[in-house]
Parts: C-alpha cells; structure tokens; sequence
C-alpha cells in the first residue's frame, strides 16, 4: 500500500507556520541557516569527544594546583582558555568551509 | 559532572548551552554577556565569588573567538581598541577606588544599584529611540556611522591636539583626548559598577565617537579580551576561578560567538542597535530583582 503524503493542512500549525516562514526567506538565508545546522552538528560531535577525551582528564590535576599553588593555577588558567579559544576559533572556522562546501555539493 | 575546584555539581550540557547563548549575544552585540550569566550560574548553585572569576574567565576565551572573526569581516579597528584600553584601565581603578569610599559613607548596595538601574535604562530608552528611527525613516546610512546627533558634533569639534586617523573606522579626524577620555569615562562607570562594561563602551563608541556599528562590535569585543584577560588573572590570583567550568561553558561559548558575529553580516546597524536596546532593560531587571 502506497504511504498517503500528508498535505498542509494535516501537518501540526507549528510545523505549517515553520514552513511557512522558511518559504518566506531568501533563498541566500536558508542556506545560511543549512550551513549553520550542519556546522553545529559537527561541532557538537567533536565537541563531546573533547570533553570526554581532555576536559574529563584534566578536571583532578587543575583542582590539586587550584589547592597548592594559586600563583601557577592563575597562570594556567589564562593560558588555558586562551589557547582554548585560539583553538576552537580553528575548529569553528575549519567546520564552517566543510559545512559550506557540503551545503554547496548538496544543492547541486 | 561535579566540579571539585568551586565545589559543585552541574550539568556540563547545561553549562555549554548557556556558554552558547551568551556566546551568540557577545558575537551579535558585542558584549561579554557577565551580566546574563552571572544570574545564571548562581541560580544553578555555583557560589558568588566563582560567579565573578569563572564568568570573566569564559568572557575572555569567547572573545578571542569573536574578535577574530570580527577581524576577518574586517570589524575590528585595532588602533582605537588599544587607545580605548589606555583609557579604561586608570578608569576602571578611579572607579574601584570610589566604590571603597562610597562603602565607608553611605549604603553603597543602594547607591550604585540605583545608579546602574538608571544608566541602564537611560541607555536602553535612547538606543531603542534611536534605532527604531534609524529603521524607519533610514535617517543614516543602514552600515554607518550614526549621523545628526548634536552631541556627536561636539565631541568631533573638539580640536584638542594631537589628532589622530582611524582609518578602519572611518574616521578622518578625532581627538586623542577625546579617545582616551571616552575611555576613562567606561572604565570609570565600569569601576564603579562592577561590570566589564561591554553595554556602555559600545553605546559611546558608537554615540559619542561617531563610529559604524559593525566596527564598534568587533573593536568592543577586542578590549574585552584584555580587560576580562586581566580580571581572570586577578580573580585566579584570589581563588575565584574554576578554569574547568569557565572552559566547559566556553566550548559553547565558542560555537555561538561564531553564529553572532556571522549573523552581523546579513544585519544592519540599525537593526543591531535596536536589538541591543533590549540588553540594557534586561540588566536593569536583573538589578531591581535584587535591590527590591
């Protein structure tokens, strides 16, 4: 038996009003958005890995500096998050050309 | 995930998606958003004194994120972003140092509170007047400076030498002094507030100075980096940081600060000042909930 194809009016108002509102934008900005979905998910992916992998690993040893030596401890941290952003500023910005060059390759 | 450097448990998915929002907000507005995660932290439980630290810490990271990608869209004036800091430090101790004798003579709590209540407001009102005029009857160019404002006139017929270029911003001609006051100024309001001082530098940058709001975004967030780059090490240095929830948020952080400051782009600077009048309101709630 063929599956019915649902028409607009049984959709849920959400859904009808998100589609909607989809139709309504340019076509530059929806794939804007696309790209964004796309760069988020693999963030997100890689994201997770790196907490398990480095950010669960280095929890005991940054709080038995924060115990011994506060002078060293503040040092770290501004190197950490530092280089924490110079790092993921790479990665965002790596994730962001792949996501538009998936997106592209999608549309064609 | 327990946290055992501030002693306590939160919810690491938690703490990423309000990195996340306050990520999107500094990258779209340019601000560090301390005074929306700050209530957010202390409501999931984090003590204050790591609220203060940990808050500024995930600031100065999410800042270099934005800031670099500000620079790539070619926001970011370098040259006034470190006048501004030359201006805002001496402010901002000026201010640390009123705040210490305001503290032996009067309620400062209610002083400084109604203070910033109605700063916040006077500023939010303007914003939103100004911006909503910019919008519909497009009084300035939808991407420049704003244009017609008597008091942005006096500040640039200030011919104190010596006169300096900005030439990313636009700027042909400004006052050194007037740089460097405009910054004292933030950073003595900022002092005084306790505030990094993001929702004040971008409405006198912009304002009193005459420059685009796309430049005015980027350059703010650059400052940003140096001056919560300086509270983190102050704050670590007292024990009011914990590094391993301020990198958590981050993570969060880093990935919004990327979709505001991309979001800049498909926006005019009309717009964004429209939309950063909410700002100012909001921090004013916040501080009312908790003088009343």
């Amino acid at each position: 038996m063929e599956p019915v194809k649902q028409s607009n009016n049984e959709r849920p108002k959400v859904v009808r009003r998100f589609l909607h509102w989809m139709a309504s934008q340019s076509r530059h900005r929806r794939r804007l958005a696309s790209t964004l979905a796309i760069d988020l998910s693999l963030y997100a992916v890689l994201v997770v890995a790196y907490f398990f992998v480095v950010l669960q690993w280095l929890n005991e040893p940054l709080a038995g500096l924060f115990r011994e030596d506060l002078g060293h401890y503040a040092l770290v941290s501004v190197l950490l998050i530092l280089g924490q952003g110079l790092l993921l500023d790479l990665v965002t910005s790596s994730l962001l050309r792949l996501a538009k060059r998936v997106n592209g390759k999608g549309r064609e | 995930m327990h946290f055992p450097i501030s002693q306590v448990t939160v919810n690491p998915l938690l703490l990423a998606l309000v990195g996340f929002v306050i990520g999107v907000l500094g990258g779209f507005f340019g601000v560090g958003g301390g005074f929306l995660a700050g209530p957010v932290m202390f409501m999931l439980g984090v003590p204050m004194n790591f609220v203060v630290g940990t808050d500024l810490t995930h600031i100065a990271g999410k800042s270099v994120v934005a800031t670099r990608r500000h620079w790539v869209l070619g926001h970011v004036d370098f040259r006034l972003g470190a006048l501004m800091i030359l201006g805002t430090v001496p402010g901002v101790e000026l201010g640390a140092q009123i705040i210490e004798k305001l503290e032996r003579l009067y309620a400062v709590d209610q002083v400084v509170g109604s203070v910033y209540v109605a700063l916040l407001l006077a500023i939010g009102t303007f914003m939103a007047w100004e911006g909503w005029q910019a919008v519909r009857h497009k009084q300035a160019p939808a991407n420049g400076p704003v244009r017609g404002r008597r008091i942005l006139r006096v500040m640039r017929a200030l011919r104190l030498p010596p006169m300096i270029r900005l030439p990313v911003s636009g700027v042909e001609s400004i006052s050194l002094w007037t740089v460097l006051g405009v910054g004292l100024t933030v950073g003595l309001l900022a002092g005084m507030l306790g505030v990094g001082g993001g929702f004040l530098r971008l409405p006198a940058l912009i304002y009193l100075m005459g420059i685009p709001t796309h430049v005015a975004v980027g350059t703010d967030l650059f400052e940003i980096i140096f001056s919560a780059g300086y509270g983190t090490l102050t704050h670590a240095l007292k024990g009011n940081v914990d590094i391993m929830m301020a990198l958590v948020m981050h993570t969060g952080a880093a990935i919004g600060a990327q979709f505001g400051a991309i979001s800049t782009v498909h926006f005019s600077g009309s717009k964004i000042r429209l939309g950063f009048s909410l700002l100012p309101f909001l921090g004013a709630g916040l501080v009312l909930t908790k003088l009343i």
